[in-house]
């Protein structure tokens, strides 16, 4: 046995110490703290009637469902009604309770935060909290035969961005008011947030989109909201006393020094086309007070044609007199109603036929080639040496270089990690070379034009003719 | 809708014409060009993704190209000329 001196003893003291008030540091600190807050069952499965969920995402604008968690129905919604309870706590009631023993049940929300939970005689057995949860789907955990849990394709699928909801909902009115409520909820999975993302929500009244006095766009009233990592319930209120219908557009943006620069100089259509400022949108439409004589007329004539359009289904064969479905009447609407199935249908066998035979096969093919999106490696530069080479360290001796390993080499260039993203060299200087490169264009374009760039005496007149 | 009638008209009666002289079925393009052009693509896409100026630069290159065709087709019209 070795005896420890007095200074050994006291050292090992100390590092126990230290470790034990590291470990109670760790399991204080916010994220252990979110981790098991947001998942934290604190069911009473015992009592028939219900269970109860905490969660940490805030006011609960999403939706919720419990699922069974039996192979096979994962996905399948136990459905029901939720009561709220708070801001952090769902109650499930009656029929929904998972009460049958062994059971497992999964509470989904909106956002992707999800919970296993295992009915037992000793109440509501929760299981994968902690850091899985988080921006995961559901679908990237089931179960065995035996009802043990299992990942599925491996680590999980990470839950999308995606706008859960906004408000006011879509199709719904709101009475006018000076304090109307204008908001959204967005869940920005953490894979694909970066610092310069925002919410942008933007509306204009129907009637004025028709505006011939001014552009729509002084007349739109747009909110900029700033967001961060997971769930961001924004809102504001504004001034919503003008009756009508209105457009809503709600958007998360990033910030897009290309777009910036475009629409300084007046090319804000261009940007919007080459540009990637705009990640996810969704349009809405509601209706403030009522919808005026116009959103009245606009819905009884063009909106009626596009639902009829939408819903039109006459099959081609209505022209077809032997066919057995002939109709008269459905082959005169087939004339001028636009159907986009038929018409696919005809491109598509026109595609695996006509195009696809000489002389118009080789176009085809062609194209199909060009427009492939598939990479081929370029084969690195080898060379070996003779067998019989007279310098015998060289003989049969293989040489091989690849360099375009070396053109990825931006790659290792990145930003400090330190102010929260790691971007490399070329996703800094993107923006720029990209506003550099079509600016370039447009100046040539311009310049093309009106010959700027020519002198001589035959140019005296610019492509415009004027 | 109407535009469906023609060109299903059109389309039949081409692939009527066609049909009659047996065209062969295109499905690789002739003389080894497929192998070299998917390569030269595959190449192209390899690069373009590894080095992604290239794939800007020739992004604006094709809008200029467009231009200049555009321009040289709307000269073929007599109010266009210089």
């Amino acid at each position: 046995m070795t005896i420890l001196s007095q200074t050994s003893k006291k050292r090992l003291s100390i590092i126990a110490y230290t470790g034990f008030i590291f470990l109670a540091l760790i399991l204080a600190s916010p994220n252990f703290a979110f981790a098991d807050s947001i998942f934290n069952s604190t069911g009473d499965c015992n009592s028939s009637d219900q269970l109860q969920v905490t969660t940490a995402e805030g006011n609960g604008i999403g939706t919720y469902q419990w699922y069974s968690g039996n192979v096979g129905d994962i996905s399948t919604p136990v459905g029901g009604s939720w009561s709220y309870l708070g801001n952090t706590t769902y109650t499930i009631h009656g029929a929904l309770t998972p009460t049958t023993l062994g059971n497992y049940y999964t509470f989904m929300t909106s956002y992707g935060y999800w919970d296993l939970v295992k009915r037992t005689d000793g109440g509501c057995e929760s299981s994968f909290n902690a850091t899985y949860a988080l921006g995961y789907t559901l679908i990237s955990w089931g179960y065995n035969a035996t009802g043990t849990p299992v990942v599925i394709g491996g680590a999980g699928v990470p839950q999308l961005t995606s706008i859960v909801s906004v408000t006011p909902a879509n199709g719904t009115t709101i009475a006018t008011s000076t304090t109307a409520t204008i908001g959204a909820d967005v869940y920005i999975s953490p894979s694909q947030y970066n610092s310069s993302e925002y919410v942008e929500i933007a509306f204009i009244r129907n009637q004025d989109l028709q505006s011939t006095g001014g552009s729509p766009a002084l007349l739109t009233t747009t909110f900029d909201f700033p967001v961060a990592s997971g769930v961001n319930i924004v809102s504001t209120t504004t001034d919503l006393e003008t009756t009508g219908q209105y457009n809503m557009t709600t958007s998360l943006k990033q910030t897009s020094l290309t777009e910036s620069i475009l629409n300084f100089f007046g090319f804000g259509q261009v940007g919007n086309l080459f540009d990637n400022s705009t990640l996810i949108a969704t349009s809405t439409t509601f209706i403030v007070g009522a919808p005026t004589a116009y959103d009245i007329f606009e819905a009884s004539t063009t909106n009626s044609i596009n639902d009829f359009i939408a819903s039109s289904s006459i099959p081609v064969s209505a022209c077809d007199p032997i066919s057995g479905s002939f109709s008269l009447t459905g082959c005169m609407g087939l004339l001028f109603t636009w159907q986009t199935a038929p018409m696919n249908a005809e491109m598509t066998t026109l595609q695996k036929t006509l195009f696809s035979y000489a002389p118009w096969g080789y176009v085809t093919r062609t194209m199909t080639i060009l427009t492939s999106g598939a990479t081929t490696t370029i084969p690195a530069i080898s060379f070996t040496f003779p067998a019989d080479y007279p310098v015998p360290f060289f003989a049969g001796f293989s040489l091989n270089f690849n360099p375009w390993q070396y053109f990825t080499f931006y790659q290792n260039f990145k930003s400090d990690p330190s102010t929260g993203s790691a971007e490399d060299a070329w996703q800094i200087m993107a923006p720029l070379f990209t506003s550099f490169c079509w600016l370039w264009t447009a100046w040539l374009i311009f310049s093309d034009l009106l010959k700027l760039s020519k002198g001589s005496p035959e140019h005296e007149h610019n492509n415009l003719n004027v | 809708m109407i535009w469906y009638y023609i060109i299903l008209f059109v389309g039949s009666l081409l692939t009527a014409v066609i049909g009659a002289f047996h065209v062969p079925l295109v499905t690789t393009l002739p003389f080894g060009m497929d192998t070299a052009l998917s390569s030269a693509i595959g190449y192209f896409n390899f690069i373009a993704q590894s080095v992604p100026p290239i794939g800007i630069i020739f992004n604006c290159t094709l809008v200029f190209l467009s231009f200049k065709v555009l321009i040289f087709a709307l000269k073929q019209f007599r109010i266009f000329k210089d």
